[in-house]
């Protein structure tokens, strides 16, 4: 007992400390900043674990121990006590604790939550409640040859908030846990979280993955304080992996063995504050985004003189003038060099696909693109059409029928313009509709209602790897809007034009 | 109705799995022999399987003894020795006898040749202070570390010294053979520092898991697995590929010196093992069972004051110099 109790070092924790004025308006906003160490300091954190005994050892004094040594104030308890409702800056939810017992306990709780409890993210919403598809635990016993490749996590987004506080260069595997069969858990979270970790070469199986204060979790539910799903199980705390002495000087090592500062960083994005919520207000917006357009050049490249959709398309140039745009519109035969001096894009859906070509893709600048059917072109989705990407509402083309409606499920992003989680009346009669599957990259912040896969709207920060590993040069957006859907858009759908431009030609927050 | 909880959770969590996996049942060492020596102490020590010799490093030189009946041969006229090593000399696959040794005092290293004990090239030291030796059988080379705070390479074919620096050592003992690497257990600072004798830089530290002073060292050259006793009863193993502590196992207490041997009880008992002797008398046998995977064979009381432990490849027995009642000792351990 003495030994447990000294455990292991403590990472040393940053001094720096950076004053939240002095990031930009759209960091604050997004809740991309991780606050430090040290400014997180005597934040309290409740550890509910169950008994361990010989059978069942566990590293949760471990985990107590090793918070405390880098400033946090931390507390134990058991899993059949009283769910704690105030009092707490952060509840962990060890996997030690029965999830039976503990149920849906903090399912609804303000606080936020940290959970490697696998088995319990279903009651916790975070996932789907079935075992080996919603989400799944790795045993060295029944799952030998499995619980090695589960030494191997995949940084699909380095972007990410948690991510870019390893200074991941680029899209990369890293050493989860000590070279030993580990046990494991992952889970495929709802399309509103941020996927941090995947494993085992599947793209959907996050082995750490986060939802924002006011993101839509699994089946509806609406997160109400950050969430964090961490792969860590009963007693392998100690085997994250961390590298000292002479490999620490190698860059590719000490990139590679992350897995405690992964910890680290992931316990401190919990802790930090989360997204504003900035309510639906689209006059406020429409101001919002003019401040932003005044004197930006938007090249808007569209077909000119198009039997469908040229009053859409010329509405759409009106609006951006209105705002303030110097607006610049080209053909889509036109070569994509019309982009240089430019500040964005805008790709409108009355282009072909078959004549754009693969133009645009490359561009240094912010893209947002109109027409889902170009989401494998620009690399914002997979090839693969009717799978990757689709259309509702388009006659022989869809075996699904025209729609109306999107289903927010990330309203606290700037691209929701505000408006709540649940579905929102985007054009005034059910029409055509495109979709896509981003990568997990990818922002998402509307679905198309009733399918879980098809993303309306989302977008890939600037440095995210998108479809194939591509690398966004800038900011990348889809938003649905078919060739002469811009004057149908609703109140709400005019609001999420206005805000998914803005966010698409905002400063990256990287 | 928390706080009762919290006592009962911080008594069971202890049943963690960096908790010390039981000492399995095995090969019991014990004391089988003890030699006298003269002077007050013996430190460093070192086996010539071979010739039957052992060599230990105390106030009044580096005494050599008959290594199966304890008999005085010879001195090597050294006064303050701290530390001994010999160079391993390789017939082909087989190791032959050794020719040559080197011997460090408090600031200074002489070599000698084993046929008539007599020193040669006495060199200084860049620092004063006690300090040890190690062999890198890659590139041939003696090792001197020095508590003062420096690192010191010499040839061991032409006994010269390649280059020194001044570095950040420690107290406790050093062991070197991978890829240049020096590691120096520092007490004091809680870490062992690596060392690199081929840039004579510094290239980090591994910091202790959770045991404290860490004092012995032991390395597996081809696992490259470094054993770390601490003086609180604390064994650390760590991957020096990456500096991770993969596994701690429990030791005994005090200052600690260790040795390092494959097959030490013959073929077909343990593949290899990290043999720990402690200043409380503790005789820890670490057994690997796999390159990931280790355990304690037995740990074994051999009387307070144990010094430093050295290995005989010819009969499996251990040496441990000792102070029994202000004499020192060195004594033979079998199983």
């Amino acid at each position: 007992m003495k030994l447990l109790l000294k455990l292991r070092s403590a990472a040393l924790l940053s001094a720096v400390t950076v004053p939240l004025t002095s990031f930009g308006w759209a960091q604050a906003q997004d809740g991309t900043r991780v606050l430090s160490a040290a400014e997180l300091h005597s934040k309290r954190i409740l550890i509910i674990g169950g008994q361990a005994d010989e059978d069942h050892p566990n590293d949760d004094l471990l985990v107590k121990k090793y918070l405390e040594d880098q400033g946090y104030i931390v507390s134990v308890a058991k899993e059949d006590a009283p769910a704690v409702t105030s009092g707490e800056d952060l509840i962990i939810l060890s996997s030690s604790a029965d999830p039976r017992v503990l149920g849906d306990k903090y399912a609804a709780s303000a606080i936020p939550v940290f959970t490697w409890n696998t088995v319990d993210y279903p009651d916790m919403h975070m996932c789907g409640p079935e075992r080996h598809v919603d989400f799944e635990t790795i045993d060295p016993v029944q799952d030998y040859m499995r619980s090695y490749t589960m030494l191997y996590g995949y940084f699909p987004n380095v972007v990410d908030p948690v991510v870019r506080e390893l200074h991941i260069p680029r899209s990369q595997i890293f050493g989860t846990l000590y070279l030993e069969p580990q046990t494991f858990g992952w889970a495929k979270p709802a399309p509103a979280a941020e996927l941090v970790v995947n494993v085992e070469g599947e793209p959907t199986h996050a082995a750490v993955f986060s939802y924002e204060k006011g993101s839509t979790m699994y089946n509806g539910f609406v997160a109400p304080a950050r969430r964090m799903g961490f792969y860590l199980r009963d007693g392998n705390f100690h085997f994250l992996t961390a590298v000292h002495g002479q490999a620490e000087n190698d860059p590719s090592l000490a990139q590679w063995w992350v897995g405690l500062k992964l910890f680290d960083a992931s316990i401190r994005w919990v802790l930090s504050p989360p997204a504003e919520q900035v309510p639906y207000d689209p006059s406020a917006l429409k101001k919002r985004l003019a401040a932003v357009a005044q004197g930006k050049k938007i090249l808007l490249v569209r077909r000119l003189d198009t039997p469908e959709g040229e009053e859409s398309d010329d509405h759409i140039a009106e609006h951006l003038k209105e705002l303030g745009f110097v607006v610049k519109q080209v053909d889509q035969t036109q070569p994509d060099t019309e982009a240089e001096g430019e500040d964005a894009i805008i790709i409108s859906a009355t282009n072909s696909k078959y004549k754009l070509s693969n133009k645009y893709r490359d561009a240094k600048i912010p893209v947002l693109c109109l027409e889902g059917l170009m989401a494998d072109t620009l690399k914002m989705a997979n090839r693969h059409r009717y799978v990757d990407y689709g259309e509702h509402g388009e006659p022989k083309e869809s075996e699904d029928p025209p729609e109306a409606y999107l289903e927010i499920i990330n309203s606290s992003n700037t691209m929701a313009a505000g408006l709540k989680p649940g579905y929102v009346k985007y054009i005034k009669e059910a029409d055509v509709l495109k979709w896509a599957m981003p990568a997990p990259s990818a922002i998402v912040v509307a679905n198309l209602p009733n399918s879980f896969h098809e993303r309306a709207i989302f977008g890939y920060e600037k440095g995210s790897a998108m479809a194939d590993e591509f690398v966004a040069p800038a900011r990348r957006a889809l938003l649905p809007v078919d060739n002469p859907a811009f004057d149908d858009l609703t109140e709400q759908g005019h609001a999420l034009f206005d805000a998914v431009l803005l966010w698409t030609i905002s400063p990256p927050s990287n | 109705m928390i706080r009762k909880l919290k006592i009962k959770i911080a008594l069971l969590g202890c049943l963690s799995p960096l908790l010390f996996a039981s000492a399995s049942r095995g090969q019991t060492y014990k004391a089988v022999g003890e030699y006298k020596l003269s002077g007050s102490n013996a430190r460093g020590i070192a086996v010539d399987a071979k010739n039957r010799r052992i060599y230990v490093a105390g106030d009044e030189g580096v005494a050599v003894l008959n290594a199966d009946t304890g008999a005085n041969v010879g001195t090597v006229p050294f006064p303050g020795a701290r530390d001994v090593l010999l160079i391993p000399v390789m017939t082909g696959e087989e190791q032959g006898a050794p020719v040559k040794g080197f011997a460090t005092g408090d600031g200074s290293v002489i070599s000698f040749a084993l046929a008539d004990l007599k020193p040669s090239h006495a060199q200084k030291l860049p620092t004063a202070g006690p300090s040890s030796l190690c062999y890198d059988d890659d590139s041939k080379t003696v090792e001197v570390v020095s508590e003062g705070g420096s690192l010191t390479t010499i040839d061991a074919g032409s006994n010269e010294i390649v280059h020194s620096a001044h570095l950040p050592t420690g107290s406790g003992q050093i062991a070197c053979g991978t890829l240049g690497h020096v590691y120096v257990a520092d007490t004091a600072a809680n870490v062992v520092h690596v060392l690199n004798h081929e840039t004579s830089k510094s290239e980090g530290d591994y910091p202790m898991m959770t045991g404290h002073k860490p004092s012995g060292l032991a390395l597996d050259t081809k696992g490259r697995r470094l054993f770390v006793a601490c003086e609180d009863s604390v064994v650390e193993i760590i991957d020096t590929d990456s500096g991770f502590t993969f596994i701690e196992l429990p030791g005994g207490a005090g200052p600690a010196r260790e040795t390092f041997a494959w097959t030490p009880q013959g073929k077909g008992k343990w593949k290899a093992a990290a043999f720990i002797s402690q200043e409380d008398g503790t005789l820890t046998g670490v057994k690997m069972n796999a390159y990931i995977n280790y355990s304690v064979g037995g740990t074994y009381k051999l009387g307070p004051g144990l010094g430093s432990v050295a290995y005989d490849s010819a009969t499996h027995h251990l040496f441990l110099t000792a102070v029994r009642s202000g004499t020192p000792v060195v004594v033979v351990a079998s199983y």
